[in-house]
């Protein structure tokens, strides 16, 4: 019986970092301040992962309001009712507060209004903020 | 002088919230009491009242977010048994290749905690790292890393496309040539084996009469696995074996160790069925019924009842869902998650121990009940002081270097 | 159990006259494998009679799953979802015992003697849906909290279920 972990610590003594360090190398003291200087220029963020496939990848949900003829499908299946029907103007209004990004009202649309995009850098601490709201 | 110790609501070493009354004499365990009434979620209620089956299918994803293949799975299972839908053939060997992907990454996981509550970060670390892996690939292939919204009533959403088998394949060689590496690590290193050997024992016998399932059961020597004895999907083609610790020791004992070889073997092995998988995958549809509009209008038609077992990285998950004609909810849904029949088992296997070995026995079983906080202690002179996670976890860690200095 | 086990206990239970019916449902795409069910229509007073004979007939122990419920109105199904006979590729039968009460009526003998691992679902059973469990040795809550109210059923389809409750979702919309 014996350690067998240890050659390989000191292994990964000298290799280099598995994950990406993002958004900066060392975790910033204030967050408010880093941001600041990346506004300046002073700073700069290392990159997110690129998404592996373009495809299949499920982000922030984008509506297509021409193509919509208002017909509820996508009310009726989404599993956090994250959708509200606008009477007065038969269109869809989604929070994507409450989106789970499962893309059933994608699958379920008749006229393609609804895709998924790229977009996933979303964090707020707003629950109503404009980006959350898609309509 | 026998001490009452309460373990939970809210506790690290348990990470979901459920309450462990123990009652000690000194640093042993006597008796322990498992009271869960801490959060009550009612998915089944919404699943009966609120929501139609395929919104349904999503809240049962969302039972637990590590297996969130297997629950759906389940359900899926029970509602194709009740409308006695057949499946197309490709969809069931993606449905094979999911279920594997999600045992190799919750096994990893587990792996990873197990190392961390014994106070050894380090390998808890590069646990994980070996884990990212099959992360990456679960992204790639269904387009998030945890949720993978792929499981549907008939079939699966979204196919496995031939530009993405490469990558998989490269995966898998990725954990045959680093398994003989972790098995090093976690079964030879003289850390592992102090805090883990004789250390929460159950019997056969317990297992049995306690309904132990999963690698808890098979760990103690119960041949009991869900794809050998009842398979799905396409699991008949492959011949899964129950795996048990003596494959590998070479005898049971049923101890925290046995668990750790169990857990570890079945990544092996759900490396070979992957594998098969991918290259016996027939061409073909994925769903019977691409139309979901006319496939909510069968789903409310229908009449009937059914049970879905899967075998979950856990252990055995087990839903029964009962559909009446013109009512659009499941009429009857009863979800059994595998810790639901493992928690009794702690009784067994946490009486005789120490209090640090609560947090590692507790973890053998995979627990899936949520997270973190503190312990009351009553002292002698009847004032309370307040034990935090990093307290009992720095009891554990504690242990660990006692024992690596010939203490008990 | 092996294929002459379940034979056994089908020949006790028609010896007892006790109705019941197999399923069958064939599962895998090269190699075909089938599912047995057995539905076994049990009536209260020979529910802990036919455990017993399944414990009998099991050459280990019958794994016990869980219990489920449905409401009809005037009356309750209650089922208990036993499997057995694992170990041997596809040779695993599930056996659902179900047992029908009248809705004035609501009391099941307990079996957690017989089999240690009811005791969580009869708890559940006790709280979800207000059958009385007779001789239940811990008659505490098992998922819902202390403080739950008493008569309030959540399985239940009558009177006695929750109201319709506050919706998280439309809070703060």
């Amino acid at each position: 019986m014996k350690f067998t972990f240890i050659p390989e610590l000191f292994r990964q003594l000298f290799s280099k970092p598995y994950t990406n360090l993002f958004p900066v190398k060392y975790a910033p003291v204030s967050i408010k301040e880093t941001l600041e200087k990346v506004e300046k220029g002073e700073i700069k963020i290392t990159p997110p992962v690129e998404i592996p496939d373009k495809e299949t990848f499920r982000g922030k949900i984008q509506y297509d309001r021409e193509k919509c003829i208002g017909c509820r499908l996508c009310i009726k299946v989404c599993p956090a009712k994250a959708i509200e029907f606008k009477e007065e103007e038969k269109k869809i209004r989604i929070y994507v507060g409450r989106c789970i990004f499962c893309g059933q009202c994608v699958e379920i649309c008749p006229k393609n209004a609804l895709s998924q995009g790229e977009e996933f850098l979303m964090a707020d601490t707003n629950k109503v903020n404009e980006n959350w709201i898609v309509e | 002088m026998k001490y009452e110790i309460p373990i939970g609501p809210i506790h690290p070493a348990l990470k979901e919230p459920i309450l462990l009354q123990l009652t000690v004499e000194g640093e042993e365990i006597k008796d322990v009491d498992v009271i869960a009434s801490q959060n009550h979620r009612g998915i089944e209620w919404i699943g009966m009242n609120r929501n139609n089956p395929v919104q349904s299918i999503y809240i049962a994803e969302r039972i637990c977010g590590i297996c969130n293949i297997s629950h759906p799975a389940a359900v899926i299972l029970a509602v194709e048994e009740a409308m006695n839908m057949d499946v197309p053939d490709r969809a069931q060997y993606i449905r094979v290749i999911q279920c594997e992907l999600e045992r190799i990454h919750s096994h990893l996981l587990w792996a990873g905690v197990a190392a961390h509550e014994i106070g050894f970060d380090s390998l808890l670390h590069y646990t994980w790292k070996v884990r990212e892996k099959v992360m990456d690939i679960l992204e790639l292939v269904n387009g998030n890393r945890v949720t993978k919204a792929i499981m549907m009533y008939g079939g699966v959403r979204r196919d496995i496309k031939k530009e993405h088998i490469p990558k998989i394949k490269k995966m898998l060689e990725y954990y045959k040539e680093g398994f003989d590496k972790l098995a090093k690590f976690f079964l030879e290193d003289k850390t592992i084996e102090m805090r883990t050997r004789n250390v929460g024992i159950l019997t056969k016998e317990d297992a049995l009469k306690l309904g132990a399932i999963g690698p808890t059961a098979r760990a103690s020597g119960v041949k009991k696995d869900v794809r050998q004895d009842q398979p799905y999907f396409a699991y008949p083609d492959f011949d899964v074996k129950a795996i048990t610790p003596d494959m590998f020791t070479g005898e049971v004992v049923g101890d925290t160790y046995d668990r750790i070889v169990v857990r570890l073997l079945e990544v092996k092995q759900s490396v070979e069925i992957i594998e098969r998988a991918l290259d016996e995958m027939p061409s073909g549809d994925i769903l019977a019924e691409p139309k979901l509009v006319k496939l909510l209008m069968d789903l409310k038609k229908a009449e009937g009842e059914g049970v879905g077992r899967h075998e979950a990285p856990r252990g055995e998950v087990i839903h029964y869902v009962k559909l009446k004609k013109d009512f659009e909810p499941f009429f009857s849904w009863k979800v059994r998650a595998p810790t639901y029949s493992n928690i009794m088992s702690w009784i067994p296997m946490l009486k005789g121990c120490q209090i640090a070995d609560v947090p590692i026995v507790a973890a053998s079983i995979d627990p899936c009940i949520s997270c973190t906080n503190r312990v009351i202690r009553i002292n002698n002179d009847g004032k309370r002081e307040i034990i935090g996670g990093d307290e009992l976890h720095r009891l554990s860690v504690k242990k660990t270097k006692r024992l690596l200095e010939g203490g008990s | 159990m092996g294929v002459k086990r379940m034979k056994e206990l089908l020949e006790k239970l028609k010896e007892k006259k006790i109705k019941f019916e197999i399923r069958e449902r064939e599962e895998g795409v090269k190699k075909k494998g089938k599912r047995k069910t057995v539905l076994v229509y049990t009536p209260r007073e020979n529910l802990r009679d036919i455990v017993k004979m399944l414990i009998e007939t099991s050459e280990d122990f019958p794994h016990f799953s869980v219990c489920s419920f449905a409401d009809y109105g005037d009356y309750v199904e209650l089922n208990y979802h036993f499997s057995t006979g694992y170990g041997k590729p596809l040779q695993e039968t599930n056996v659902i015992l179900r047992v029908t009460l009248k809705k004035d009526d609501l009391r099941v003998p307990t079996l957690t003697d017989l089999v240690p691992a009811t005791i969580f679902s009869e708890r559940e059973i006790k709280e979800m849906t207000g059958i009385e469990i007779e001789n239940i040795p811990d008659g505490r809550h098992m998922f819902l909290t202390k403080d739950f109210p008493d008569g309030v059923y959540p399985w239940r389809r009558d009177e006695t279920a929750p109201k319709e409750t506050r919706k998280m979702y439309e809070v703060w919309k």
